[in-house]
């Protein structure tokens, strides 16, 4: 079966103070449909690096990049936005919700932005209540939790039913409680069909996925190497 | 539960309500510059107007006036406020020894007086209908008789139409027709034939003695129009060397236009430059205040980029933004513009000392129309290159910011 | 914001409401003919005026078409200077909206003074109601 999201000998080299520095070297990852990655490393291994490579937010120094056996480099701004709202549902880091919105607006957002089929405001507030935050839809952003507004984002990043979901540390600023919420969420989303790749440097989130990659300077190698 | 659509429009309507300070200021500025740009606009083109009309209008090469008068000659032509004063007894017979006169139209003066409260002191002008070439194109064009005894035309701003009976010294004159507008005194005014006037004063006679009530034959001044090829400026100075000794002052009507034209372009260059000045303050706040907002809202930028905004996409939003905020100053500076040259207008004559003609309708929409346009311009280009600037930053640094 | 401009907005209209006959009256005398004088009209049209002001800011108070009524107030108010000055004129059957002649008269020396002042407030409370209205977050 083709891999949703195919990334092949990725790097990409940044200068500091002159010297310099791979933060993604030569890092190769295929996540296979209904797939749950999760990559884990420490601060600064280059984890988001390759995450926002692989979300086509960021053009690899050299390497490949394919979604759904659609190439992601070499396609212009316009393309690339496009793809990127249709086939990924992206998580940000921390709190990405725009204050100026309504938590319904929030989820239609992607949907409102390029022309779609369907009824994009019922389908967000079905997504809510899926996530259990539909008596939430007409708060706004500031008024919720740290985990009612994860949940809320992650309603944002199913809306235009994605080929893959990618989440950046999506439980670096959330209790305990939160996180396991969150996490059981996007375990229920698995298995239910949703391919989801995540970055985080939280071992817990660990037991929720079925594959383990470990960033380390760079470098992407298979299996939790960051065990004690 | 309502359906909701979220258009562009609405979300940029939520960031402006979201910010309403710096909002306001965004406003603000540009409800400033159109303000000045319609009023500025409509001053200085109802003042070119004005200055043209009283050119147009004054058809006299040469004003003939009683000597030391020749200042006041300023107020009765801008302002039509009334006066008395009469030339002597054989001043045309004197006129008619110099060369060069095509012809000579001699004029009356009689000033109605304040003793009703609510009547208001008006200008009453006694023309020579044979010899006049100020008021007689319009009869011909529009009553096509002479001014019969009795009958008179009121000036644009004076209160009568056609039919309507007014009643001067006790004496009830029918308004056979309005002038239309002039922009200086003759709006002021009321036209009567010379043996009207001369029946006027003798009523007035009854109230306050009056030379004219005496000698009906008195005139005020003297329009004179001269030979094709003559110099005003030389005929009038020859004038004075022969008559100021009598009494009799000459002024060449150029020097008075010449002297409005004068005041005309100053205010006009003033004017331009407290445009030019507020054009660039507008400018430069407008795009001081959207570089700091959209500074601001890096992260959120940089969430649109990551969720599929493209480059062209969140540009396009930050200029509806700009677009809906100076709609509504634009809109507002216009409306406010109007009211201020609505209020004002009356009084303007008095306070520049300039004849002053509003343009007519077609154009006072067509300047508003402008002025909210270059406002609205103003605003978008302000805003343009902070908006290229947050679009082309990389989503991964954007979104970085805490 | 809306409360506050809405507040001053009544305040002023009311202002103008009593300004021609109980603040600064026009003049009291009859005309030459008998029947009231130009700017006795003009008193009565600005107190009407001062009333639709006075019902506009209450529009606004209540949250109701809030730029339309800050819109109305501005434009009543306004009216209330173009008409005695014979920009906008009023006339009907034998009457006529005005000032009086003579500029030493109550209505050019006590009335139209205050009232001009009014008229401008009313006009830029008006224009800041106007904007606070555009900038009102729904359903804040």
């Amino acid at each position: 079966m083709e891999p949703v999201l195919k990334l092949k000998d990725i790097c990409k080299e940044y200068r500091r103070g002159g010297t310099p520095f791979f933060a993604v070297d030569h890092a190769s990852l295929e996540v296979e449909p209904g797939g749950y990655v999760n990559i884990i490393g420490r601060s600064g291994s280059g984890k988001s690096t390759l995450l926002n490579i692989a979300a086509g937010m960021l053009p690899p120094t050299s390497g490949a990049a394919e979604l759904g056996g659609v190439p992601l480099t070499g396609k212009d701004d316009a393309e690339l936005s496009r793809i990127r709202n249709d086939g990924i549902g992206f998580i940000p880091q921390g709190a990405s919700a725009l204050p100026t919105l309504t938590v319904l607006e929030n989820v239609m957002l992607p949907f409102c932005l390029y022309p779609h089929d369907g009824d994009g405001c019922g389908y967000a507030r079905l997504l809510l209540d899926r996530f259990g935050v539909a008596d939430l839809a007409d708060a706004w952003p500031g008024e919720l939790s740290g985990g009612e507004l994860r949940r809320v984002l992650i309603a944002r990043a199913l809306i235009n039913r994605p080929q893959i979901v990618i989440a950046d540390e999506p439980t670096s600023d959330l209790d305990v409680r939160s996180t396991r919420d969150v996490m059981e969420a996007f375990a229920k989303l698995n298995a239910d069909g949703t391919t989801l790749l995540i970055v985080s440097h939280d071992l817990d989130a660990l037991k929720y996925g079925k594959r383990v990659y470990t960033m380390s300077e760079g470098r992407l190698a298979e299996g939790n190497r960051l065990a004690p | 539960m309502g359906h909701v659509r979220l258009t562009a429009a609405a979300v940029a309507k939520r960031s402006i309500q979201r910010r309403p300070w710096r909002s306001f200021c965004l406003i603000f500025a540009v409800l400033l510059f159109s303000f000045a740009l319609f009023a500025g606009s409509v001053l200085t083109l109802s003042l070119s107007s004005g200055a043209e009309s009283m050119a147009n209008r004054l058809g006299a090469d040469v004003m003939i006036v009683p000597a030391g008068y020749d200042p006041h000659i300023d107020s009765i032509l801008l302002s039509g406020k009334p006066s008395n004063f009469y030339l002597p007894a054989d001043t045309l017979e004197r006129l008619s020894r110099f060369e060069g006169i095509e012809r000579m139209s001699p004029q009356t003066f009689l000033a109605t007086l304040s003793a009703s409260c609510c009547s208001y002191p008006v200008q009453l002008m006694g023309i020579d209908f044979d010899s006049d070439f100020l008021v007689k194109p319009w009869l011909d064009a529009t009553l096509r008789r002479e001014l019969k005894d009795g009958e008179l035309i009121v000036g644009y701003r004076v209160t009568g139409e056609p039919g309507d009976k007014i009643k001067f010294f006790g004496k009830e004159l029918t308004v056979v027709g309005r002038l239309e507008q002039t922009g200086m005194g003759f709006d002021a005014a009321v036209f009567l034939n010379r043996p009207t006037i001369a029946m006027l004063a003798k009523e007035a006679e009854r109230i306050i003695k009056h030379p004219l009530a005496a000698d009906g034959s008195l005139i005020s001044t003297v329009m004179i129009k001269l030979k094709p090829g003559e110099d005003s400026v030389q005929t009038a100075r020859e004038m004075n060397s022969a008559l100021n000794g009598d009494g009799i002052y000459a002024l060449f009507s150029k020097k008075f236009v010449n002297s409005i034209s004068a005041s005309l372009k100053t205010v006009s260059w003033m004017v331009r430059g407290g445009l030019l000045f507020l054009w660039l303050l507008a400018l430069v706040v407008i795009a001081l205040l959207f570089a700091m907002s959209l500074a601001e809202r890096r992260r959120e930028m940089g969430v649109l980029r990551a969720l599929g905004a493209s480059r062209s996409k969140l540009i396009r939003m930050a200029l509806t933004e700009a677009f809906l905020v100076s709609l509504y100053g634009a809109s507002l500076g216009v409306a406010l513009g109007a009211a201020a040259v609505a209020a004002g207008s009356p009084f303007v004559t008095e306070a520049l000392r300039m004849p002053f003609l509003l343009p007519a309708w077609p154009t006072l929409i067509f300047l508003a129309l402008g002025a909210a346009a270059a406002s609205l311009l103003t605003g978008l280009s302000a805003a343009l290159f902070s908006a290229v600037r947050a679009a082309k930053s990389a989503i991964s640094d954007a979104m970085r910011e805490a | 914001m809306r409360r506050l401009f809405s507040a001053l907005t009544a305040l002023l209209g009311a202002a103008l409401a009593l300004s021609p006959f109980v603040l600064f009256p026009v003049c009291t005398a009859a005309a030459a003919g008998g029947g009231h004088m130009k700017c006795w009209y003009s008193g009565l049209f600005i107190t009407a005026m001062g009333v639709l002001v006075i019902a506009a800011a209450l529009c606004a108070w209540r949250g109701r078409l809030v730029a339309p009524a800050f819109a109305v107030a501005a434009a009543a108010a306004l009216l209330c200077w173009l008409v005695p000055n014979g920009v906008v004129p009023i006339s009907g059957d034998g009457w006529r909206a005005g000032l009086c002649g003579d500029a030493s008269h109550a209505c050019n020396a006590v009335t139209m003074p205050a009232v001009g002042k009014l008229v401008a407030g009313t006009v830029i409370v008006g224009v800041l109601g106007l904007i606070a209205g555009f900038l009102r977050r729904d359903g804040r």
